[in-house]
């Protein structure tokens, strides 16, 4: 299997402003490889900080089921309280750090052993499943004018996550030698899946994000600059079987 | 869609605060408050600049994500009342806020600690605002001074949310009709909409509130309702902050409310200070 990860702040931003996250890890062993992308919201408070625990826990223990979610984001909030209240911060910092980080996280693990994956996800964004350049599934099972400002998140506040079992999804299913698995935020899983409109509209995408990091960069500035992509944080990672 | 530009380093928010120091704000606040209205008005802005420094931190640093400029007005002139670092200064940043308060004041605040067990922390939280009342009430001129800082601003962010004007004030102009100047800022726009021009007129007496009414027909006296005639509609973003502090507004309910107590005063800058999507719920 081939991983590739992209990630991509806002245009105006630099890379430490990014607060959307992304983690892999491989299986030397059976292959197998796991995958996650989190979008941390700016609204909310080291929000950067909250996704990337949340990657890196799925890539450590990935969750299929609901119960897993909670256990590993109360880890990831214990973390979070360590990183956050364990300097010294201004008194903004604490301010602000008290209503809590929120953020949005998919993660996927491809089997090779036995063909399969599993994916899960809560909030905006999304894993898809591509075969012959066309989506075959996407997980949560998002539409491209499903994508608003208001999505639910995952929070450090641990309390406010028991309500949202509703919208947590996750899938396994089978996948065949030239699959490829994308997982992407928010801004970029609307516009893979409004390209996945025309016949080929996702061909363009799969290639520059395949390709030299300056070719998939060039490729995410035009498309913000037509308005194909608004101008939000990007995390892209493509797994090829 | 109009008031929907989003807030950016590069197209920050502007509010602009004009804030009546005439000499009648040194009487109590109506409604059983001991605090002068000149103190009421005065907490209220230092506690919202706070929420904008808070609204701005990212990680320990704060970004420009809203300029401010405040017009104090009073004894027959209209001035930047910043202090300190900041004295001299027409608009001012919110890294510039956080970077030069005009004195601190310690307060308790209750935090977790790296194991999660919460603690009292003493924190300095800024102040850049005092309180100050005296002579007469020349609103005309403190809405010039906002006109000229707006057309400013649009010139430069001609794409960005238009700047905000909040005015807080509990008597009438002195010095002539502030209608038409009101009309003349609100007519400044951006490509995403119109000025906003939203005013507040805080009570010594215990009359009712009017908040954020659709006509002036409720409204008794003709201050009243040239305050309502200065005062913009409130865009959706608005409408949807004050429907999320419990508030029945419509679309047509303008930014103006007569006879505020300190907690309607609080919720009128909350409301008139949510320009879009940005700042309060966990948006992106």
């Amino acid at each position: 299997m081939r991983v590739y990860d992209l990630i991509f702040p806002k245009s105006d931003d630099t890379a430490d402003d990014c607060e959307d996250r992304l983690a892999y890890v491989r299986d030397e062993l059976s292959g197998n490889v796991r995958a996650a992308v989190a979008d941390g919201a700016t609204a909310t408070a080291f929000s950067g900080e909250w996704a990337e625990l949340l990657v890196r826990a799925y890539c450590d223990a990935p969750f299929m089921q609901w119960s897993d979610l909670l256990r590993c984001c109360d880890d990831a909030a214990r973390r979070w309280t360590a990183v956050v209240y364990g300097e010294d911060r201004p008194w903004h910092s604490l301010m602000r750090a008290k209503a809590g980080g929120a953020a949005a996280i998919a993660g996927i693990e491809v089997r090779s052993p036995d063909r399969t994956w599993t994916a899960a996800a809560l909030g905006d964004s999304c894993i898809f499943h591509v075969r012959d350049d066309r989506i075959r599934a996407a997980v949560p099972p998002y539409g491209a004018d499903d994508f608003d400002n208001h999505p639910s998140l995952l929070s450090t506040d641990t309390a406010r996550n028991a309500g949202l079992e509703s919208l947590f999804t996750a899938v396994t299913d089978t996948f065949v030698s030239g699959d490829r698995f994308v997982l992407a935020t928010d801004a970029a899983a609307q516009a893979l899946l409004v390209a996945d409109r025309s016949a080929d509209g996702l061909r363009d995408w799969i290639v520059a994000l395949t390709s030299e990091r300056e070719t998939a960069a060039r490729f995410i500035a035009s498309s913000r600059a037509v308005g194909s992509l608004r101008d939000d944080d990007v995390a892209i990672v493509v797994i090829e079987v | 869609m109009p008031y929907s530009a989003k807030i950016t380093r590069k197209d920050p928010g502007y509010f602009i605060f004009l804030v009546d120091q005439s000499g009648s704000m040194e009487d109590p606040q109506g409604g059983g408050y001991a605090a002068s209205k000149a103190i009421v008005v005065a907490d209220a802005i230092n506690r919202l600049l706070n929420n904008l420094v808070i609204r701005s931190s990212r990680g320990n640093t704060v970004y420009d994500y809203f300029s401010i400029s405040i017009v104090a007005y009073g004894d027959d002139r209209a001035w930047a009342p910043w202090q300190g670092g900041l004295a001299g200064s027409t608009i001012v940043t919110t890294s510039q806020l956080d970077a030069n308060p005009a004195r601190v004041e310690e307060r308790i605040e209750r935090v977790p600690d790296a194991s999660g067990n919460e603690r009292d922390l003493a924190i300095n939280v800024p102040v850049y605002v005092d309180p100050a009342a005296g002579g007469s009430t020349p609103m005309c001129k403190a809405l010039e001074n906002a006109t000229r800082l707006c057309e400013w601003w649009v010139s430069k962010h001609p794409a960005g949310f238009p700047p905000i004007v909040l005015n807080l004030t509990d008597g009438e102009a002195t010095d002539g009709d502030p209608v038409p100047i009101a009309r003349r800022l609100t007519s400044l726009a951006t490509t995403d909409g119109n000025a906003l021009l939203f005013n507040l007129h805080v009570s010594s007496g215990d009359d009712a509130a009017q908040l954020y009414p659709r006509s002036d027909a409720a409204l008794s006296d003709d201050f009243a309702k040239r305050l309502f005639a200065m005062s913009s509609a409130l865009p959706e973003p608005m409408l949807r902050a004050g429907a999320g502090l419990g508030l029945a507004l419509a679309p047509g309910s303008r930014g103006f409310v007569y006879n505020a107590d300190p907690a309607q005063l609080v919720q009128f800058l909350e409301i008139g200070t949510t320009p879009n999507t940005y700042a309060t719920a966990p948006d992106r």
